[in-house]
């Protein structure tokens, strides 16, 4: 006991006494006071042995916060009904499914400035707001669903339908739409005179000859070398005002044309017009995935009654294909629905230029 | 019904949020003077005049913001992490979206939310004395009417709004066109006043009857002929102090400016005392939105900061404010210094005319040597919006309490006069200069600890 107190009480004034006052250390320090610093850091210390049960405790640790993520993960209320923009590609809706909601939630109701408008398409606009023209929703709804019956029909006669988008961010939407359809699509420009002088550019094109199931027959790619070059059966236009020249063209020869018709927009450009937005990507994604859908529907009807024993349209003669006698003993030919191939899904494809891409299957 | 009526497409454009959007307010208007008003077109609004727009994650990468179409990705996505714009117009003759960035109020409100303040009315702070006014939160259920609000009925109550217009702030032009308005409902009025003359005078017949103790139910409600009507009529005419609280009452007018001092001794017409919830409102006009103009919702101050390591706290966290115009002469008079504390210029409180001692350097003058310009601490006291839309903020310089458990101190000017540590001597440790500077002071501290050890372990052993 007595020694502790010693301690504390020495200890103090020895603290006391070691301290030096500040005008003493002044006096001293004639020269710099400077610390030595270690140069020779003690060599790098050995690399421990691997912590293998630290490791392994991480490891154990990782797993056990994964599977309560996972537990966790199943807790909580479920979102439903959300919009998510992917589903637009992933899961277009079908014709049944157009509701005024989805129309307005994409955004079709918004047509241009006021003086902008062409007067043709009155009948389409609901009003005036904030110095823009209002496309009518439930006129956007019937004329789309008049148009995407358009297109389930012109699939279930197996004709070739061309989807157009030339704007920018059309193309994912007007490619998904052709795959859905089993169409053709254009996404960056249409070449002019394509119809109207189809054999020069398009002339040296493949075509391909299929039978009643859109089997091809290779064996007829000789007889159609000298083929004009064929023509869509109907055109999807996503942005009339940047085609006019394929509308015009269309025109000419006399194949019928869907488009979306925005308020500045000339309606008689098109057979059948689609008054909407065109410049929002999501209603253009929304059009063009339900006439995909509709097309989807078509094709899938042709393919049922092609396997049921019907041709859902006019088989080519055997003089037009100039099938010898041999060809068409040809067991695979034999089998199919029909005894005459039908040409059809002829590639519109320039190969120089990439925008316009074919659609093989 | 109305709405059941309406087309199933016009249902569900007014409920659409993009007609849901309100109309835009209009642009503060300069200020009356014949004096040149030197401003930038560019500059921030004083307060919000369209509404701000944002769109989920997912669609902003697409560059749909629920408009005509979509807007590019250079002007909002790519320039900033949270962009948030305001639409100028839909579509353009151009085929143009006009949007621009509303960041600028948008980080206004932030900050200001971030300053934990509530709103209180406006009130004048009066500089000679430095006391700041109370707090009085405009959500009081007394203060907090309209003029159709039930609130109104009570004893006492005040109201932020009143249905006839601001006679003080009109023009001329205004004005004639509200005359004519009232000459068209003059029927009305004077319907509405002979009511008054009735329950007037019934209340006068009560209480006489009151007073000589007659039977009150057998009182039966008194007849006014059209001659005493007209005589009343003609009695407030000829009396201005009576027929101004009358006016006032029937047109509901808000009351206007004090009466000048030279005016006081003449006849006037008299305002009622004043139902305004704020006097200030009286000087500068009825408010344009509600007191709190939605800024924040919280009634009172009386909140605790807590500090984890000190524990509750007087005051919140200082803020910083950047001096934006030092005190001084400024185009010919004396000003006090103007702060920005949280994007709102806010008048330095504690300045005094004289030269300070211990002020944070470049409050009295401008200094271009502070690095990052001149900025100093302050505890934001009180806030409010005046009848114009602007946010006025009242702030003290932060008191070295509130400063110490943050650890945030001033910027202090090296003085030429002052002497470093190292310099005066009792500090026996030459900083080495050439060494790189390790990151944590505490790794300095501890491995300068270990190097004497390992030295002194050395010497022993050589020794």
């Amino acid at each position: 006991m007595i020694v502790r107190q010693l301690c504390a009480r020495q200890s103090r004034q020895l603290l006391a006494v070691n301290r030096q006052t500040r005008t003493l250390t002044r006096f001293y320090s004639t020269e710099t006071t400077v610390q030595t610093p270690v140069t020779a850091r003690p060599a790098t210390e050995p690399p421990r042995a691997a912590p293998i049960s630290v490791r392994r405790d991480a490891k154990e640790a990782w797993k056990k916060r994964e599977a309560q993520k996972q537990k966790f993960h199943q807790l909580g209320s479920e979102v439903a009904d959300s919009y998510q923009p992917e589903e637009l590609i992933r899961n277009p809706p079908k014709p049944s499914d157009i509701t005024l909601e989805l129309l307005l939630a994409s955004q079709t109701h918004l047509g241009h400035s006021t003086s902008r408008w062409n007067p043709q398409n009155s009948r389409y606009i609901f009003g005036i707001r904030e110095g823009v023209h209002i496309i009518s929703l439930d006129v956007t709804a019937a004329y789309l669903r008049r148009a995407a019956k358009v297109v389930e029909e012109v699939a279930a006669r197996g004709g070739l339908i061309l989807f157009v988008g030339t704007r920018k961010g059309h193309k994912r939407y007007v490619v998904r739409a052709a795959e859905l359809a089993k169409g053709y699509h254009i996404f960056e420009r249409w070449i002019p005179g394509s119809l109207t002088n189809g054999h020069q550019i398009l002339g040296h094109c493949e075509t391909k000859v299929v039978n009643g199931m859109d089997q091809e027959i290779p064996d007829l790619k000789e007889t159609q070398s000298e083929r004009s070059a064929l023509k869509p059966d109907l055109v999807v236009c996503m942005n009339p005002l940047e085609n006019v020249v394929l509308l015009h063209e269309c025109g000419l020869n006399n194949v019928p044309t869907i488009g979306v018709i925005d308020t500045d927009a000339d309606a008689t450009r098109v057979t059948y017009p689609i008054p909407s937005n065109d410049d929002s990507l999501r209603s253009v994604g929304v059009i063009a995935g339900v006439l995909g859908r509709a097309g989807e529907a078509g094709q899938l009807r042709r393919m049922e009654a092609a396997r049921s024993g019907h041709l859902t349209y006019p088989a080519l003669n055997p003089e037009d294909l100039k099938i010898e006698k041999n060809v068409s003993d040809d067991p695979k030919i034999a089998n199919t629905v029909s005894e005459e191939p039908k040409i059809a899904n002829a590639v519109l494809e320039e190969p120089k230029v990439a925008s316009t891409v074919s659609d093989e299957k | 019904m109305a709405s059941a009526r309406i087309s199933p497409t016009a249902n569900l454009l007014r409920k659409s949020r993009l007609f849901a959007l309100p109309q835009a307010l209009k642009t503060p208007q300069d200020p009356p003077t014949s004096r040149h008003v030197f401003e930038s077109k560019t500059a921030t609004l004083p307060h919000p005049v369209r509404a701000s727009i944002v769109t989920p994650k997912s669609s902003l990468a697409r560059g749909d913001w629920g408009l005509k179409r979509p807007l590019p990705a250079k002007s909002t996505s790519s320039r900033s992490s949270r962009p948030v714009v305001r639409i100028n117009a839909l579509d353009t003759f151009e085929h143009v979206t006009d949007f621009e960035s509303a960041a600028d109020h948008t980080t206004t409100l932030e900050k200001f939310q971030e300053l934990h303040m509530p709103l209180s009315l406006p009130s004048k702070v009066n500089y000679a004395t430095s006391i700041v006014p109370r707090h009085q939160s405009p959500f009081e259920s007394h203060v907090d009417n309209t003029n159709t609000s039930k609130g109104l009925e009570e004893a006492g109550a005040k109201q932020f709004r009143h249905s006839g217009p601001w006679l003080a702030g009109q023009t001329q032009a205004e004005f004639q066109s509200y005359l004519k308005q009232v000459t068209k409902k003059k029927p009305e009025l004077l319907q509405k006043l002979r009511e008054r003359f009735v329950a007037k005078r019934n209340a006068e017949r009560r209480k006489q009857a009151q007073d000589n103790g007659e039977d009150l139910g057998a009182l039966g409600s008194v007849e006014i002929t059209e001659e005493e009507f007209q005589a009343y009529l003609k009695s407030l005419r000829a009396d201005p102090f009576s027929l101004g609280p009358v006016v006032f009452e029937l047109l509901d007018l808000p009351s206007p400016p004090a009466v000048p001092s030279d005016r006081i001794g003449h006849k006037y017409y008299q305002s009622p005392g004043t139902r305004l919830s704020s006097a200030e409102y009286a000087v500068s006009g009825p408010p344009k939105t509600h007191p709190s103009a939605g800024l924040s919702y919280t009634r009172s101050h009386a909140l605790i900061y807590n500090h984890p390591k000190f524990g509750p706290q007087a005051y919140q966290r200082p803020v910083e404010a950047r001096i934006l115009r030092p005190k001084g002469r400024f185009k010919g008079r004396t000003s006090k210094a103007i702060a920005g504390v949280g994007g709102i210029a806010v008048e330095d409180l504690n300045a005094m005319t004289f030269v300070e001692q211990g002020s944070p350097p470049g409050l009295a003058y401008f200094d271009a040597s502070i690095p990052g310009g001149a900025k100093y601490w302050v505890t934001p006291i009180r806030a409010s919006v005046d009848s114009e839309g602007r946010i006025g903020l009242a702030s003290y310089r932060a008191s070295a309490t509130a400063k110490a458990p943050y650890s945030i101190e001033d910027y202090k000017k090296p003085s030429l006069t002052s002497i470093t540590d190292v310099a005066r001597g009792d500090q026996r440790f030459v900083p080495r200069l050439d060494r790189t500077r390790s990151r944590g002071g505490q790794s300095v501290e501890s491995r300068g600890t270990e190097d004497i050890a390992k030295s002194l372990m050395k010497t022993l052993g050589s020794s």
